[in-house]
Formats: structure tokens, C-alpha cells, sequence
């Protein structure tokens, strides 16, 4: 009867998950209006059929820009969410396989990193990376990928470290076995569940963090129709055009939460904490 | 004494921890490569500007001999001057700081029950109807970015119902009152939404515990349910939670950023803000070192916190 | 007289995928006051299910139907109140792993005293005077003190004299013994079980013992019940079952039990292929924390090329740290190792592989040794592609003929470990380490987690590969009636020092350190048949 839940949360989330991938990949075709098309309404309209999200100052339909917003949001969160859980895990069962120096000093640099909030620690290397970088997309991926490479790597070091300690990689090793063929024959097949896992809740909060970026005005830039960047642009219609406010933080709430409920169910087959706290 | 041992071992390792974290930071934000000076007015900037630039902000020589020198400040308290601003860094930040830490000690105050008592319930019954509604509440406010959280609740409580200011507005005289009124709302948001992250990791541990050994002998013991609540469950569940909270608190010196951007609130972490969109390189190492040491002596209260709570980390280490 | 228990009819079914799972099975039996039952099966045998029965719990998503009466108080159907009454009161429990069983964020003392303040509201100064008189009854030391510690801070045996001492507080009139002594040392078991028979003869309080170990039971109980896949197969006074057992499967039962006393294998001579001289092992000190600790000290010990040599000793006397620094899993600190003649490194990394093909070692644990994630002809298939260059068919036909060997069907290649029983992960584990083609052995208490009719079926296994080919075996056991059957000399460690060595018939009959001895009285011996 503990299945029932799990089963349900997977279902549902596979389900807005596969609506979200519908629309980010066939949404801008059959999309009322083009994205950058100015008046296509009267400006600062409210919601109606015609324009479910309402206008913006420009007279732009919302909705047909938050449409074309969804592919971005997600290439930009897979990319990056790939690149920080691969290069982490990488690192991480290294370290936890090896053990020694190595792991020592691998592990006192992550712990330093991971000192630092993980936002301002975005918003330094969004900062540090200077102009000419600023607002392009490859940034952005690499911003999500250093947040969670440490994060990563500690987790993926401590699945490591606790199949290293089982007997059956003893008996490797008094076979003679080196570190590489331990960690790609004993190790990596017992850790891959949890990595898997992680890599769905990272993937979950991934988009959020594009997101609030944007919303800080350290991701894209405009006229991307980022979720996020597009909260903040129509922050001053908030009394008079809500919609403009909330319809693109719905897509983006909408997304995060098919992505948590799949995770949700994930771990929950492989009996581990759900999402987590934050990266 | 063992206990003062090993909290001396954690002191010991959390200065290590804030000394390399400043290597890292004061490495990363100035010795960089490639001209900061020309990261910092743009590459059309004319090279005398640069040059004037690099000069005050010691830009120039060898990499060492700049981490000493500004740690050789810090240590005195003494972070340079807001190139933006052209005020001390610590004069700058200090106030705002303390605006934060107000705003954080509130949140805090609505973070502890919001995570406690909905966990308490939900573990009573797990899978029943209440431990699933809360789920979804929990789920759902985790899945909103807390930009839209926030905007949700000023929308609700500054616009709808004008219970609260849309925008936080810190005067000189303002009385105690007026003050914890403007603090109210980003409180309660920052609280709300930490909370959420701390009823899940308590139910939880809540339910593991309950499954615990130990916790079936005290109900075959025949006490009370609520003794076997108070006395033996609860107790060890608060031990994760504390670390958890701590990490909560920790991600809240973040969290903070946007709930300050949200309301307008003049505090620690819109100035940090503000600065890495400047790139006023002294204000950043600053405020940057003090979030990262703000989260390293939560960190070290909490496991110090929990080595007291636990009889078995106290002598066990 | 009502019984103090009387369990009537009583079926426990749990709700699996595939559809009800019967755990226990129409059980009626009885325990009268003052009376020791001693219930006894194997693994999966339903009889904790059993236990937990009577202190009126069964687990969320299993039925029950039959009726438990604790000294006349219908408990399956009392209400959660009138349970909470009930427990603790009228019928104690006491469970297998007492350091799992204690709350560890509160002091012994106080989980003594929150019993009594609960069913007998004392106050103060009597809960603490009767929690000290409680702690001497038990046979605890300086009561005072270590009523005042947590659990963490007393040995096994000290925890479970804390647990008996919650289940006898309030003096009821039964006590539910699970397992009870599994996890301590054979001394300290004995211990618990003499003031077990103690505390009945004092108190009257009459007591269902579950247990595994049936020669335990022929010196506690009065009565023993064996417990079958859920069923009750026979129920009598103790002398009688253990003498005469009437069915097939208590006769199984006990025919399994090695003998304590039987002959043990002759000795061989020959000289030492595998040898330590002065070997020291020493943890080092971690970061700020305690000062090192020797765990084996001076260990001389040779091992003959065909014979077995059993190392003996209770947890933490240093044998495992012995055999592991034997084949470089720990890195010896001082002394030598010496094969063939030759010495060894101490690491692992700096022996030849050739030495590491001869010195394979069996865990004490198949479920941890075999990686999970992998069939068992990928794992048979490691050191012979290690150590002897063999890979593909020819790897898999040896696969098979070396679980023919072990009396496993070659349609157990294809199969990952979770979908074999316990007994035959632990041949998988013996037959991967015979097929690396080694001169010794070293098995890490390779029965202890077995039931004992496994158990009796490997023993003979190991005297038929040692009679079958050149096989040094160093066999580490806590289990001296194993050790008996087994072995061709003993060897003892105390503290991790060897105490002494010697021929197995000459260990038994005439044991020369007193921790032999008291090692030797702690055996539990089943009545000779007639």
C-alpha cells in the first residue's frame, strides 16, 4: 500500500512532463501569435480566449511568448543539469574509489565551494565572467553545471565510499584489481541508482535556477522569452496585468512540479529521500 | 574532556574551511585571466582609465602578495573601499547586514513550527489523507521558484489585501513598530519556504525512527503514545532536522537575494546584488566572504548542537 | 489457574505481490505459570511473527485470526489504551539486538525507570530505589554507575541486563525473549541464560523463549516447541523432544547440531606453508582522536599445507584483524608473513599475483561479498579471468563445474544473488574463491550466518574439498561445536594476543588458559540420545 503513492506520483509527473515537452517542442508552431510580434492585442490587456495570458506594454500575446520560452528553459536546464551530475559524478567516485590525498584535497576544495550559497555563487561567476559573456546561453550551462559539480561529487563520493567498505569489493581488491576496473565493475553499477536519482532532482531544481537568474537580471537577456526574465520585465504590471506576472511563472511552476513528481516516484522505487533541499 | 575535543576539532576545521574559501574567492575575483579592469569598464574603456583602475584596486603584482594584503585588511576589518560607492566596505555593508539578520531572525521564528507541527502530523498517519495533503502542499510550494512564491504572496497580502507594504521602506526614526511591520511579510515568505524543505526531511526521519528498534520496545514497554512521542521519537528525529535547519538557514543567506529583490528590501543581500551587477570587486569579496562565513559557523553551531543532543556522537566522535 | 499464556488457532498472514504470505499457521500451544517454553526454528519460520503476537502487535497490513490470552486478557483485540496497559505490565519483551533496542539519547536508568513510573506510578526515590534493587537482580555491576550511562557506553551483554531488567520491572507474570543472546559472546550468552533460569526460579515469571539454538533451549527450557514454515511441528517437555524427537523435521533439526564432544580429524603433520611470526597490528589514531590501538599483538602461527587451523576467540579479540593482515587486506604494522618460506608484503599492492591467487579469503557475510548488480557466472568468472587468462565458454563451463562442486545446478549461473537463499550465496562465495585454484583458505565466520541445517551441509562440504585436493584452511569461528567437527588444531585469542594452540582433541579435553576453559563451560550440549 506504500506503492500506491509512488506509482501515482510517477504517472502524474511523466504525464505533465510529456505535455510540457509537447509544448516547448510544438507549442511555437501552432502558437496564436508570433513571439515578437508587437501589437497583436491592444497593450497591457487582460486575460481573456484571445490572449490567455493577456498583453504586455508592447501589445505582445504572453502566452505565445511563454510558449516559445519552454524550450529554452529546458535545453538550458538538461544541458547544464548533464554537465555538473557527469563531471560530479565523475569526480566524486573517483575520490571515493581512490581515497588518500586525492580525496582529501578534493574533497576540503568542494567543501569550500559549497561554502559559498549556491546563488551568490552563480550570480559571482554570471558577474566575474564579465560583458561580453554575459546573457549567452553557454554561460548559463556552466553556471548550472559548477553549482552542482561539488554538490555532486560529495554525494556520488559518499555512495562511493559506502560500496567501497562492502566485502565484495574486498575481494577485488585481494584479487589484485586495480582502481579503474573496481570503480567501473564493482562500484559504478551499485551507485548508478542513486545517481540516476540525483540527476532527476537536480534536473528538477534546475530550471529554478535558470529561472531566478533571469529574474535577477544575471541570465539571459531580453527579448529571450525566458520564464524567468519575463517575470521580472512585467514586475511593474503586477496591479494592472497580473497575468503577464503569473502566466509564465505558472509554465515554470508547472514544469518543476512534473519534474518533482517523476523524482518523487523515481526514488521512492529506489527507497531514497525525494527532492531535497534546494541544489 | 572528549566533548571540548572534538569541538575544538570542528573549530579547527571550520577556520580551515573560511581560510580556503577566501583563497578561492579573493583568487577567483581578482586573479582572474584577462583584465578585470577591462571586465569591469568594458573593452572601449581608454587603457589610462584601466591602468588607474587596476592600480586602486591592486590589481597589479603578484597573486600571494594580494591574498595577504587583503587578508591582512580583513583581519582588521578592513575591506577596501565600494568602488561604486566610494564608501568603506564594512561601513557599507555593516547596517545592511544588520537589516538581514533582523529579517532572518524573524523568518526564523515562523520557520520553527511551520516545520515541526505539520511533520508531527503527518508522521501520526503516514499515507493517511492528511499526511497526503500535506505532501501535495509541501510539494507544490517546493516546486515554485521562490521568486513566484514571493511575488504570489506580495500580490496576495500587498495588492489584493493591502494588509502590508508592496515595498519595504527603512527610514532613520522609524519606531519598532513600524519597523517589524515591514519586516513582516518577507519574513513570514523566507519562513514559509524554508519550511517547506523542513517538514519533508522531519517526516521523514520521523517515520525511520518510528521503524527504529528501539521505538517498538518502548511501546512493548506499554507506555503512552505521546510518551513514546515526546520521550523517545522526537529526540532523535530533531537531530537530522537540526542540520537541516542549519542548511536551511544557510540557504536562506542565498534565499535572501531574491526575497529582497522581491519586496525591495534594503538589506545584505540587494546590496550584494547590486554590487556583482557593478562589479564593485571590493564590495563582492566582502559580502561574498561573509555569506560563506555566515554558513560555515551556522554549520559548526549545528554540529556542535548535535553533538551535545546525542549521547553517541559525544563520545563516539 | 488461568495459563500465563494460551495461544489458540492463531494464523498471521501478510499481504505479498503474489497474494498472502501465511507466516504463522493455526499455532495453539500453552505456557503455564512459571513455566520456560522454548520456541525454536529457522530463519522464516514465523516464529518472532509469533512472539510479537503476544505482546499484541501485528504488523500494519497483516491479519490475524485465533486467539492469544496473556494470563487470561484476550490481547489481539484489546483496544490500543487497554494494550498500552497491558504491555509492559503483564507481559515483558526482550529483543534480539539489545544495542538497537535501547533509546540511545537516554540514560540506561531512565528506561528502567519510566516502566515502573508508568504501571506502578512510584515516585522518585522509590522508582530509583527499585531501579537499583532491578540492576542487582540482573547481576549488574556498581548498579549506580551504570544505571547513569547511556547504552552506547556498556558492553552487549550489560544492554541486555538493562533490557531483561524493563521487561521484569513490573513483575509480570510473562516474559517474550526474542533471540535473546544472538548477537553476545558464548560467555556472556551463558551468562544471560543462567540468570534467565535464576530469575524464574526466583520471581516465578514464566517465559517464551525464541530462539535458533536448540542446545540452549535443552538446558533453559522446560518444554520446547519447534516452529516449521508457520507450523507448529511438535511441542513436548524438553528431555523428551531433544531425545526423542517424533517428527521428521525436528529429527533434521537436531541431527544438524554439531557435536561438541564428537571426534574431531585427526591431526596432520607437515611443514608451515603459511606462517606469522610476531605479527602486529596497530589502527592508527585518526585526526584529534584516541590514542592507537593495538588490535592483535605478537602472534605467532603456522598452518600446515592440508590442515585446517581454527582461530577462536570473542568479538574483538583481533582473529579477523589476524587473517586479514594475513592476506594484506590490513597492513600489518610490525612481524612478518611468510608463504612458502618466502615473506610477504604487508600491502597488498606490493604482492605478486600469483601469492594473491593462493590466499583467498570467504566473508563471514555472501549478501555483502557478492556484488549485487552482477549474475553469478560474472562473478565465478572474475578470478579466472584474473588470475588464469581464462574468459568466454570455457570461463562458464568452469563456472558450472565449480558450482557442481559446491552441490549447486548449473541453472544458477544465470541468477544475481538476491534470487538465492543465503546457504547457497555463501557456496558461490567458496566456490569463486577455489576457483582462483589456491593452496589456503582463510573463511571469516562463514556459518555464523547460516541456519544450522546449512550449516551442517557446508561443514561437510569443506571435509570433502579438503579431502578432494591440497587445501590449507584457516577457519575463524566463534562456534567451538563447528570447530570440534572441523578442525585440526585450535588456536585461541584473547584480547588480541594468542592465548594458546593446540591439537583440537587436546584444546577440548585439556584446555591449558583459563579463557579456554571458560570458552569451553560456555558450550551449550544437547542431551546424549539414548
Amino acid at each position: 500500500m506504500r506503492l500506491r503513492l509512488p506509482h501515482a506520483a510517477l504517472r502524474w509527473g511523466l504525464a505533465i512532463l510529456v505535455l510540457h515537452a509537447l509544448m516547448a517542442g510544438f507549442g511555437p508552431l501552432v502558437a496564436p501569435y508570433g513571439q515578437a510580434q508587437m501589437m497583436a492585442g491592444m497593450p497591457i490587456e487582460g486575460a481573456s480566449l484571445a490572449h490567455p495570458f493577456g498583453t504586455d506594454q508592447m501589445g505582445r500575446d504572453v502566452f505565445s511568448r511563454a510558449l516559445a520560452g519552454g524550450w529554452i528553459v529546458i535545453s538550458l536546464s538538461v544541458a547544464g543539469t548533464l554537465a555538473g551530475v557527469v563531471l560530479g559524478a565523475a569526480v566524486g567516485l573517483f575520490a571515493g574509489t581512490v581515497g588518500g590525498w586525492a580525496d582529501e584535497v578534493l574533497m576540503r576544495l568542494s567543501e569550500a565551494f559549497l561554502a559559498i550559497p549556491f546563488l551568490i555563487f552563480a550570480l559571482l561567476i554570471v558577474s566575474l565572467a564579465g560583458p561580453g559573456l554575459q546573457g549567452s546561453p553557454g554561460l548559463l550551462v556552466g553556471v548550472v553545471a559548477a553549482v552542482y559539480l561539488p554538490r555532486v561529487a560529495r554525494m556520488s563520493r559518499a555512495a562511493a565510499l559506502e560500496v567501497v567498505a562492502r566485502d565484495h569489493v574486498l575481494a577485488a581488491r585481494l584479487r589484485g584489481e586495480g582502481a579503474w576496473t573496481i570503480a567501473r565493475r564493482e562500484v559504478l553499477p551499485n551507485a548508478i541508482g542513486v545517481l540516476l536519482v540525483e540527476f532527476a532532482v537536480r534536473a528538477g531544481y534546475a530550471p529554478i535556477l535558470v529561472g531566478t537568474l533571469g529574474f535577477l537580471g544575471f541570465g539571459l537577456k531580453p527579448p529571450t522569452p525566458e520564464w524567468g526574465l519575463m517575470m521580472a520585465e512585467y514586475r511593474n504590471l503586477l496591479t494592472t496585468q497580473p497575468w503577464a506576472v503569473f502566466g509564465p511563472g505558472l509554465m515554470l511552476a508547472t514544469l518543476v512540479i512534473g519534474l518533482n513528481l517523476f523524482t518523487e516516484g523515481l526514488s521512492a522505487m529506489a527507497s531514497r529521500a525525494g527532492p531535497g533541499r534546494g541544489p | 574532556m572528549r566533548i571540548l575535543r572534538l569541538i575544538l576539532a570542528r573549530l579547527v576545521a571550520s577556520a580551515f574551511t573560511l581560510v580556503l574559501v577566501s583563497v578561492v574567492v579573493v583568487v577567483g575575483v581578482q586573479g582572474l585571466p584577462g583584465d578585470a579592469a577591462a571586465r569591469i569598464l568594458g573593452r572601449e574603456a581608454p587603457a589610462a582609465a584601466r591602468a588607474r583602475l587596476r592600480e586602486e584596486l591592486n590589481l597589479d603584482g603578484p597573486l600571494v602578495g594580494r591574498y595577504l594584503h587583503w587578508a591582512g585588511g580583513a583581519v582588521r576589518g578592513d575591506f577596501g573601499t565600494s568602488f561604486a560607492s566610494r564608501l568603506p566596505v564594512a561601513g557599507f555593508l555593516g547596517p545592511r547586514l544588520l537589516h538581514t539578520l533582523a529579517l532572518s531572525a524573524l523568518a526564523l521564528l515562523f520557520y520553527v513550527p511551520l516545520s515541526i507541527l505539520p511533520a508531527l502530523v503527518q508522521a501520526r498517519r503516514p499515507d493517511g489523507p492528511l499526511d497526503r495533503a500535506i505532501t501535495v502542499v509541501t510539494v507544490l510550494i517546493l516546486s515554485a521558484p521562490e521568486f513566484l512564491s514571493a511575488t504570489l504572496l506580495l500580490f496576495a497580502f500587498a495588492v489584493i489585501w493591502p494588509l502590508f507594504p508592496p515595498m519595504v521602506q527603512l527610514t532613520a526614526g522609524m519606531g519598532w513598530g513600524a519597523y517589524l511591520h515591514m519586516l513582516l511579510l518577507p519574513a513570514a515568505t523566507l519562513g514559509l519556504l524554508l519550511a517547506t524543505y523542513g517538514v519533508r526531511l522531519l517526516r521523514e526521519s520521523l517515520i525511520d525512527i518510528h521503524r527504529a528498534d528501539f521505538v517498538r520496545m518502548a511501546e512493548f514497554k506499554g507506555l503512552s503514545d505521546r510518551r513514546v512521542l515526546w520521550r523517545h521519537v522526537l529526540p532523535n528525529a530533531l537531530i537530522p532536522w537540526m542540520n537541516a535547519t542549519a542548511l536551511n538557514i544557510a540557504f536562506m543567506i542565498g534565499g535572501v537575494v531574491v526575497v529582497e529583490k522581491v519586496f525591495a528590501f534594503p538589506g545584505f543581500g540587494s546590496a550584494l546584488v547590486d554590487a556583482l551587477q557593478l562589479r564593485d570587486l571590493p564590495v563582492i569579496t566582502a559580502g561574498v566572504m561573509v555569506a560563506a562565513a555566515i554558513f560555515i559557523l551556522v554549520n559548526l553551531l549545528a554540529d556542535i548542537g548535535a553533538l551535545l543532543a546525542s549521547p553517541r556522537l559525544r563520545t563516539l566522535g | 489457574m488461568t495459563p500465563a499464556l494460551e495461544i489458540a488457532g492463531l494464523s498471521i498472514a501478510y499481504r505479498v505481490p503474489a497474494g498472502w504470505h501465511v507466516a504463522v499457521e493455526e499455532v495453539s500451544l500453552a505456557i503455564a505459570r512459571g513455566e520456560i517454553l522454548g520456541l525454536v526454528g529457522e530463519s522464516g519460520s514465523g516464529k518472532s511473527t509469533l512472539g510479537q503476537a503476544v505482546m499484541g502487535h501485528v504488523a500494519a497490513g497483516a491479519v490475524a485470526s485465533g486467539r492469544v490470552l496473556v494470563g487470561g486478557t484476550e490481547v489481539l483485540a484489546l483496544p490500543r489504551a487497554a494494550l498500552q496497559r497491558l504491555r509492559g505490565a503483564a507481559v515483558g519483551f526482550v529483543s534480539q539486538n539489545p544495542t538497537t533496542a535501547l533509546n540511545p539519547a537516554m540514560r540506561a536508568g531512565a528506561q528502567i525507570a519510566e516502566v515502573l513510573r508508568r504501571h506502578l506510578g512510584l515516585l522518585p526515590d522509590e522508582t530509583a530505589a527499585r531501579c537499583l534493587e532491578l540492576a542487582r537482580a540482573v547481576g549488574l555491576p556498581d548498579p549506580p554507575a551504570l544505571l547513569g550511562r547511556y547504552p552506547h557506553e556498556l558492553s552487549g551483554g550489560q544492554q541486555q541486563r538493562i533490557a531483561i531488567a524493563m521487561a521484569l520491572a513490573c513483575r509480570p507474570g510473562l516474559i517474550v525473549l526474542d533471540e535473546p543472546t544472538t548477537g553476545l559472546d558464548v560467555t556472556v550468552q551463558r551468562q544471560i541464560v543462567e540468570l534467565l533460569a535464576r530469575l524464574r526460579a526466583e520471581h516465578g515469571v514464566a517465559m517464551l523463549h525464541i530462539t535458533h539454538d536448540l542446545p540452549l533451549l535443552a538446558t533453559l527450557a522446560d518444554r520446547i516447541a519447534v516452529m516449521q514454515r508457520g507450523r507448529l511441528v511438535e511441542c513436548g517437555p524438553a528431555a523428551a523432544i531433544v531425545r526423542h524427537p517424533g517428527d521428521g523435521y525436528t529429527k533434521a533439526l537436531i541431527a544438524a547440531v554439531p557435536d561438541p564432544d564428537g571426534p574431531a580429524p585427526a591431526p596432520r603433520g607437515g611443514p608451515a606453508l603459511l606462517a606469522a611470526r610476531g605479527l602486529e597490528v596497530v589502527f592508527a589514531p585518526g585526526f584529534l582522536r584516541r590514542r592507537p590501538r593495538p588490535a592483535v599483538r605478537g602472534v605467532d602461527l603456522e598452518l600446515g599445507a592440508t590442515e585446517t587451523l581454527a582461530l577462536i576467540g570473542e568479538s574483538g579479540s583481533g582473529k579477523s584483524t589476524t587473517a586479514r593482515a594475513l592476506c594484506g587486506l590490513v597492513a600489518r604494522s610490525a612481524g612478518q608473513v611468510l608463504y612458502d618460506g618466502r615473506p610477504l608484503a604487508p600491502a597488498l599492492a606490493r604482492r605478486r599475483r600469483a601469492d594473491l591467487r593462493d590466499l583467498p579469503y570467504v566473508f563471514q557475510n555472501p549478501d555483502a561479498s557478492l556484488n549485487p548488480r552482477r549474475t553469478v557466472a560474472e562473478i565465478l568468472a572474475r578470478p579466472l579471468a584474473v588470475f588464469h587468462g581464462i574468459g568466454g565458454a570455457e570461463a562458464r563451463r568452469r563456472g558450472a563445474r565449480a558450482l557442481a562442486g559446491v552441490e549447486l545446478g548449473e541453472e544458477h549461473l544465470d541468477r544475481l544473488p538476491a534470487e538465492l537463499s543465503g546457504g547457497q550465496r555463501q557456496r558461490v562465495a567458496i566456490a569463486r574463491a577455489l576457483l582462483a585454484e589456491p593452496r589456503v583458505i582463510l573463511c571469516d565466520e562463514v556459518l555464523s550466518a547460516l541456519d544450522v541445517s546449512v550449516q551442517a551441509r557446508i561443514i561437510e562440504l569443506f571435509l570433502r574439498l579438503q579431502g578432494e585436493r591440497k587445501l590449507a584452511i584457516l577457519f575463524i569461528s566463534h562456534d567451538l561445536a563447528v570447530v570440534r567437527r572441523l578442525a585440526h588444531r585450535v588456536a585461541v585469542m584473547q584480547g588480541g594476543s594468542l592465548v594458546e594452540v593446540a591439537e583440537t582433541d587436546e584444546i577440548f579435553t585439556r584446555p591449558r588458559h583459563p579463557h579456554t576453559a571458560a570458552l569451553l563451560a560456555a558450550i551449550h550440549r544437547l542431551p546424549k540420545t539414548a
